[in-house]
């Protein structure tokens, strides 16, 4: 990847300064320090890495048409972060959300307890598969709870759907991670 | 607080601070992506109209400004004549009205050169005479036309009979393709149609098969000149947000070329009008670039002639008018109404004007391959062409993926 330097590390203010004069200086360092974390923010909500990369771009289109509305409540990162998020929201389909997988129910209900030794040896790189061979509606779920910390109120608000429905999905999700990462460790043994 | 299972803070402790780098390609596209959607320069109609209003005016202002500088030049010595003759126009038809130019005395025929065609035959000539301008008298304004269709009704009865001259002839070249290097894998792709008219300046390069016939390349060169053109473009095309495209689609052209003859008075001159029409299909390989809220680039590609209509004179050898008029039965079929090859170039440059429109110009160059004369003529016609073309781009939809 080519990029212009910028002589010395700058801060994040400086960035923001730099992107509201619309310097592409700056707007290329502000890419370059932050593509690579809001990649895996985008492949976590993305079926595919090709839709991934549309929802980065579409979001940094965003992130510089209006960086004017960043008003420095909380870092920069999480705006952006924030960003991602909505983008890729932005074309859900509600449908998503009643679709049913069948076969997690033997798997038991509590998730809750320590996690099998499989667990410390996967790599973040299957770890992004596995989320990303959730079903839509499980995988948009679990990654606003479990990893942006939305609560069932918000996730309800934000998606249109039903607190119930968020709940059940989010248990579904967990149930189908923690199949599918049995299965590996069979496999494994 | 939200009450999180093992697996959840499994997966955030994992993934929060995980980096998987973009491809190479996204800030690119992302620049790209950017300069399309820069603030329109007008909204809502208002936009159709000032570019509609442009492009009418650029057009028609130097169609016309040509035009007139020749129309100006072939009345003044008309305006001259009637001012020092009141019978003007009428007695200027006397007898010998369309005059044997000098150049028939300069092409000296080889005693044992075969018989040419009846077209070179000086003895086909016929004076026209006051009683078959009767007509014409009526009818003022078309007197040159009237005097020009006679002479070539009455000087080539048939043109079916002319003999093949000995000249070896390039003949049509096939059209050619070339490879082209376009990333064809699974990339972003835009579709976007382009309405154009553009104004066209024609250089003809007029070449004697043989030496015989070289005074006579330049006497057409002397009487022929101020060849213009517009064309009107319906093009659709495809690219990549990185620039590259292939675009495609069908142009009408209508060239227009003022013709001076000759009467007997030396110092006068008058002019008539020749059609050429032709229908082209473009097949062009485009590599564009952002430069701000500019997009330019490179269009290469060629062209798929088909010339279909014709009207108009020219001279002959002899040093008369022939009618070369191609919807008229008798004329001289002078030129071919076949398909032909050329090779394009042009710069596009676009503004937009609206989220998915774009003001375009592409100034071009186009030259026509092989001659546009019939074999059995005893030039070489070839044209080239360079104009402006202006117009509009609209993207069609959102990007897509080819399959």
């Amino acid at each position: 990847m080519r990029y212009l330097n910028i002589s010395s590390p700058v801060e994040d203010n400086e960035l923001i300064q730099g992107c509201l004069r619309e310097d592409r200086k700056y707007q290329e360092a502000m890419f370059k320090r932050y593509a690579g974390k809001l990649m895996t923010v985008s492949l976590r909500y993305a079926r595919h890495r090709m839709e991934a990369e549309d929802i980065l771009q579409d979001a940094f289109i965003r992130i510089f048409d209006h960086i004017d509305q960043f008003q420095g409540k909380g870092s920069l990162e999480g705006w952006m972060r924030r960003v991602v998020v909505n983008t890729a929201l932005k074309n859900v389909d509600k449908k998503s959300f009643t679709n049913e997988i069948i076969g997690l129910e033997n798997t038991s209900d509590d998730v809750s307890g320590s996690l099998p030794s499989v667990f410390a040896q996967l790599q973040e790189e299957e770890l992004l598969q596995l989320i990303q061979q959730l079903p839509d509606g499980y995988r948009i779920v679990f990654n606003m709870y479990a990893i942006e910390g939305y609560n069932h109120a918000e996730i309800s608000a934000l998606l249109g759907i039903q607190e119930s429905t968020s709940r059940s999905q989010l248990v579904k999700a967990r149930k189908m991670l923690q199949s599918q990462i049995l299965e590996i460790q069979k496999v494994a043994v | 607080m939200n009450p999180k299972s093992s697996i959840d803070e499994f997966f955030r402790r994992k993934l929060s601070n995980y980096e998987v780098p973009p491809s190479d390609s996204l800030w690119e596209n992302i620049q790209m992506a950017r300069a399309k959607k820069s603030k329109p320069l007008a909204k809502g109609w208002t936009k159709w109209l000032i570019a509609s209003t442009i492009l009418i005016t650029l057009v028609v202002l130097s169609n016309e400004i040509l035009i007139q500088n020749k129309k100006d030049e072939i009345t003044q010595t008309e305006s001259v004549k009637a001012n020092n003759n009141e019978t003007n126009e009428i007695n200027d038809l006397n007898p010998v009205l369309i005059t044997k130019k000098p150049i028939s005395n300069q092409i000296n025929f080889p005693e044992n050169h075969p018989p040419i065609s009846p077209i070179f035959n000086p003895d086909s000539l016929e004076i026209i005479n006051e009683s078959s301008l009767s007509e014409v008298k009526e009818k003022p304004i078309s007197i040159t036309e009237t005097i020009i269709e006679k002479s070539a009704e009455n000087i080539f009865p048939s043109f079916s009979t002319i003999s093949t001259l000995d000249a070896t002839l390039p003949h049509e070249l096939s059209l050619y393709s070339e490879y082209l290097p376009v990333p064809f894998k699974k990339k972003l792709w835009f579709a976007k149609i382009d309405f154009l008219l553009s104004q066209d300046f024609i250089q003809n390069t007029l070449k004697a098969k043989t030496s015989l016939f070289e005074p006579y390349a330049n006497l057409r060169n002397e009487y022929e000149d101020l060849k213009v053109a517009n064309s009107l473009m319906l093009r659709m095309g495809i690219s990549t947000l990185k620039g590259w495209g292939l675009r495609s689609g069908i142009q009408y052209s209508r060239m227009q070329q003022t013709l001076a003859f000759q009467v007997p008075d030396a110092s006068n001159k008058r002019g008539i009008k020749n059609i050429f029409e032709t229908i082209d299909i473009p097949l062009i390989l485009t590599k564009e670039q952002s430069f701000g809220k500019l997009r330019a680039g490179i269009s290469l590609g060629t062209y798929l002639n088909m010339a279909f209509n014709q009207k108009g004179s020219f001279y002959s050898p002899t040093g008369t008018l022939i009618e070369f008029t191609s919807s008229k039965p008798g004329s001289y079929p002078a030129f071919k109404n076949r398909l032909g090859a050329s090779v394009y170039a042009g710069i596009s440059l676009s503004l937009p004007i609206g989220n998915s429109l774009e003001f375009m110009a592409e100034p071009y160059f186009r030259t026509r391959i092989p001659s546009i004369s019939v074999d059995d003529y005893v030039l070489d016609q070839k044209i080239w062409v360079g104009g402006i073309f202006i117009g509009l781009r609209k993207q069609i939809g959102k990007g897509f993926y080819l399959p």
